[in-house]
């Protein structure tokens, strides 16, 4: 314990010494995958942008997957499991039960990346049978190595030890405090892991039962749009997985950060409730133009989702309110006054700030890609990398990296090392990215496609409604460049605050929420029968669209012409007439043009 | 007399760089209006400095300042 705990409150690092060291490598583990797939990411911006070519396009797959895998698996994951262990033992004021277990969960998460990327890079080496091109949306027909899959796997198990974790030491702490509803923090860890123990199902049974096998050579055969939609039924709620500890930051930090209190406790479990029902069974609106889904279950998807918004605006409600709530107590005053009462000079503060008025545009963004019709337009364009750089790539990146500018220094007892940098730094991931995804979404918008190494836009006219392709590569490279640099400021500083000198008193106590749990219905409490809803309307989404898909495609494998049947009829016509007359050479043109 | 941050006026003039270079694109797309981008960018930047000037000269100012808190 610090001699001088007398000047200020006792740090997370002063209370619980074994959890800080699991936390702080847990976020390390985070920083070292966001700095590595920053790299990736800036090599693939300055490539597709033709601004600084130095590879060759066949390795722009094997670059795009390290950048997808190391930001939204590594990055995001490692961060959440660092920030729920800790809001986990600090809500519930107690230690966690085996240290051992602990560090076991966070083994198995660093060898399950390890394994992973090792594949990845492999793509790099022409004399080497590693590659893992697929992607983070790794479904067949997309094969990778299958150390890549044993990668993942590892990682997914090490995710959910962690969570048997946290529940091992909730369920310690219910004995001793029978009476007591569950502290909010610990409620958000445990309501996020049962929302991800749902999901996995899906990626346990399309990486067990398919991908992995497929990929070792135990069969030939593998149904594609089975493991897409195994694979969304999990690739949509881990966007949530990635959103919600971004969540329990803006619920529970910012407004002390703010210099007040959370407006409503009870708000914010029936949000986390409404992520842990709705979250999955809504995956199928990522495969709106897949052709084997029927358009019904299709609007069932969207359905679902458009009613995902609302806890994204109740949050947005209770935060704002929170947060006025802070600058009313700081003499904030006036209709709108009172923002300027704000810490805006706090880095941790004007982060969480930017992330969440970010993630507003994002969520306009996700309305489109949501909607059936609209979605046709944006499908598979720039605007789906452009929306969501806007949700996982600052609502959730900038909020962690906010979160560690508040939080680093009550795990280390080390102050932050520059809070200038740390403003700067925030800021100009806000620039950086408003100018990225803003050509990403106007270049969508154009029909630019995603997932490709050089879209030159060269040897044929193209009018762009406004501006010029070139132009918006330009901005795309420049906010690309903008965030490299960010997330070097972020790191560096990082790093330079932990080689710092040890002080004593950083603790910063939570404040308590105006509304409090004693003001919520106790049933909000009550995890089996959420869990219990969460898996019926899972299969009330879900059981008609897999059981359509395997009886018309089998569990291995099609087993249909994978061409359009509607052109067969025209092609075998227009052989038949071809030459003789005026219809015959249009069945001809139209069976030359379709696939 | 200043009553702004230099945080504040860094955070303000990115906000402003960001809304006033979004309506550019909210021009092209819904109204078809094609802006030159390097004399709409180089207006957009100039703008933004004299206004972060403004603010930190105090020549620009947001009433009472004794609103302000610590």
């Amino acid at each position: 314990m610090s001699e001088q705990l007398e000047s200020g409150a006792p740090t997370f690092l002063d209370r619980f010494p074994q959890e800080a060291k699991v936390v702080r490598a847990a976020l390390g583990s985070s920083f070292v995958a966001l700095f590595l797939g920053a790299l990736f990411g800036i090599v693939q911006t300055l490539h597709r942008t033709d601004v600084f070519r130095f590879m060759d396009a066949e390795y722009y797959y094997t670059v795009l997957t390290a950048h997808g895998v190391l930001m939204v698996v590594s990055f995001t994951i490692f961060f959440l499991v660092g920030i729920y262990t800790w809001g986990v033992v600090r809500s519930l004021d107690r230690p966690l039960e085996n240290i051992r277990f602990t560090w076991a969960w966070y083994g198995m998460m660093v060898a399950g990346t390890l394994l992973a990327v090792v594949p990845i890079l492999g793509g790099f080496v022409d004399t080497s049978e590693l590659s893992a091109d697929v992607l983070f949306t790794f479904y067949a027909p997309k094969q990778a190595h299958p150390l890549f899959y044993g990668g993942l796997s590892v990682f997914l198990i090490g995710t959910w030890m962690a969570g048997a974790d946290w529940f091992r030491s909730y369920f310690a702490w219910k004995q001793e405090n029978p009476d007591e509803r569950i502290p909010l923090q610990t409620f958000m860890a445990l309501i996020t892991m049962l929302m991800w123990y749902i999901a996995s199902i899906g990626i346990t049974i399309a990486v067990v039962g398919f991908l992995l096998p497929w990929s070792l050579g135990l069969f030939n055969d593998i149904n594609a749009l089975l493991t897409r939609t195994l694979f969304w039924f999990w690739g949509h709620p881990v966007v949530y997985f990635w959103l919600m500890p971004a969540y329990m930051l803006w619920y529970t930090v910012l407004p002390t950060i703010s210099g007040g209190r959370l407006f409503s406790d009870p708000l914010g479990r029936v949000v986390f409730i409404l992520f842990l029902m709705l979250s999955t069974p809504v995956g199928i609106h990522h495969q709106y133009l897949d052709p084997g889904i029927s358009e019904g279950f299709k609007a069932i998807a969207m359905t679902n989702t458009m009613f995902l918004l609302l806890p994204s605006l109740l949050t947005a409600f209770t935060v704002v309110a929170s947060m006025e709530h802070g600058a009313r107590q700081r003499g904030g005053t006036g209709l709108f006054g009172w923002l300027r009462a704000l810490p805006w000079r706090d880095p941790a503060f004007t982060g969480m700030t930017l992330a969440g008025l970010m993630f507003a545009a994002g969520g306009f963004s996700g309305m489109v890609n949501a909607g059936l019709n609209i979605n046709y337009l944006v499908h598979n364009t720039l605007w789906v990398p452009g929306h969501f750089h806007l949700t996982v790539g600052t609502a959730v990146a900038l909020t962690f990296m906010a979160g560690t500018y508040w939080l680093w220094p009550q795990l280390t007892n080390r102050e932050l090392y520059s809070r200038p940098i740390a403003l700067a730094q925030v800021i100009l991931w806000f620039v950086g990215m408003a100018l990225m995804s803003n050509a990403m979404h106007v270049a969508g918008l154009f029909g630019m496609p995603r997932r490709t190494a050089e879209p030159q836009y060269e040897g044929f006219d193209f009018t762009a409604t406004f501006g010029s392709i070139a132009e918006f590569d330009l901005q795309l490279a420049i906010g690309g460049t903008l965030l490299t640099i960010s997330t070097l400021l972020f790191v560096v500083n990082i790093a330079l605050t932990s080689a710092g000198p040890k002080v004593s008193g950083l603790g910063k106590p939570l404040s308590e929420p105006l509304s409090g749990p004693e003001d919520s219905p106790e049933i909000l409490d009550n995890l089996k029968l959420w869990i219990v809803i969460a898996l019926v309307l899972v299969v009330l989404a879900y059981t008609l669209p897999l059981a359509s898909i395997i009886e018309r495609g089998g569990v291995f494998g099609p087993g249909v012409d994978p061409v359009p049947m509607v052109v067969e009829p025209l092609v075998a016509y227009a052989e038949a007439a071809a030459g003789e007359s005026a219809v015959g050479r249009l069945a001809t043109a139209i069976g030359g043009v379709l696939p | 007399m200043k009553d702004t941050s230099q945080a504040g006026i860094l955070l303000g003039s990115a906000v402003l760089f960001v809304i006033i270079w979004e309506i550019r694109s909210a021009l092209g797309v819904m109204a078809g209006i094609d802006t030159h981008p390097v004399i709409y960018g180089a207006a957009t930047l100039i703008f933004v400095i004299l206004v972060a000037i403004g603010l930190n000269l105090g020549l620009i100012s947001f009433g009472d300042s004794s609103e302000k808190t610590s």
